[in-house]
């Protein structure tokens, strides 16, 4: 109870006090808040953004333990899924061209497939 | 962030072994080719519905090359398409291996080979029929000779 009161005339005798500051003090004041306050909206990244950015800080300070593991791990992962779908996909354009060419060779289709053709080639050659 | 991380993860692995399975676009139906497309593949025309989409694909790779090839190349074409869609895989990827090797060979080579080619059809027709055994190898190179 004892405590209440002394805080209460603490809170008056503040009060009191913020009533007689200048206007010079108080300007500065108001300045000061506001900057702090715009500081603290810049710090809070954008959802988008939010967790590359946390990583990048992690990996900068060493703050997350699994960053380091994982962010690397992401890009790879990144990597293999560009590098596969660029592959695959121009991979039956590849093939095609090959068949065109193939099928329209002066030798017959079976002479790729013969494998006696193929050995007796290579006898005729010892 | 954990969670967001996860489901990233999780769907490139799910995507990568679909990639690798060889995925590709729906291609057409025979009613959707064009007329060109048709005229070239006109002896698959009752098979092509039932062709995989990946060996579509390079059906219509074939049709695309078709007409910047001479008359004779473009003959040849559709006189083996039909038996070319009738292989297995294993056999048209070994024709393509075996076709791109003697490609790698110098001009003169794949000439001789191609000479050998008749040699050997010569040999084999000669090794077929009962009244004319051959039992002598044919020549070892050059090209073939009537007998």
């Amino acid at each position: 109870m004892n405590e209440q009161r002394v805080a209460n005339a603490i809170t008056r005798h503040l009060n009191q006090s913020t009533r007689q500051i200048d206007g010079e003090t108080l300007r500065r004041l108001q300045e000061a808040r506001s900057e702090a306050l715009a500081r603290h909206v810049e710090h809070r990244p954008a959802f988008g953004l939010a967790w590359s950015g946390h990583a990048g800080a992690a990996l900068k300070h060493g703050g997350h333990p699994g960053a380091r593991l994982w962010v690397p791990f992401a890009v790879l992962l990144a990597l293999l899924f560009a590098l596969g779908y660029w592959h695959f996909s121009d991979t039956g354009s590849e093939l095609g061209e090959i068949d065109a060419l193939l099928l329209a060779d002066d030798l017959p289709v079976n002479a790729y497939l013969d494998h006696r053709f193929d050995a007796w080639v290579r006898r005729s050659e010892q | 962030m954990g969670k967001t991380l996860g489901a990233i993860i999780l769907a490139l692995l799910l995507a990568i072994p679909g990639i690798s399975v060889g995925q590709t676009t729906k291609q057409p139906s025979w009613s959707q080719l064009t007329a060109e497309q048709r005229q070239v593949l006109a002896p698959l025309a009752k098979q092509w519905d039932g062709f995989p989409d990946r060996q579509k694909e390079k059906l219509l790779v074939v049709a695309k090359h078709y007409p910047k090839l001479t008359p004779e190349q473009q003959a040849r074409i559709r006189s083996r398409l039909e038996e070319w869609s009738k292989l297995s895989f294993a056999d048209r990827e070994r024709a393509r291996r075996n076709y791109q090797n003697l490609n790698k060979l110098p001009p003169e080579k794949r000439e001789e080979v191609k000479q050998k080619w008749q040699a050997y059809q010569q040999f084999e027709a000669d090794q077929a029929a009962p009244e004319t055994p051959v039992t002598a190898p044919p020549p070892a190179s050059g090209p073939s000779q009537p007998r």
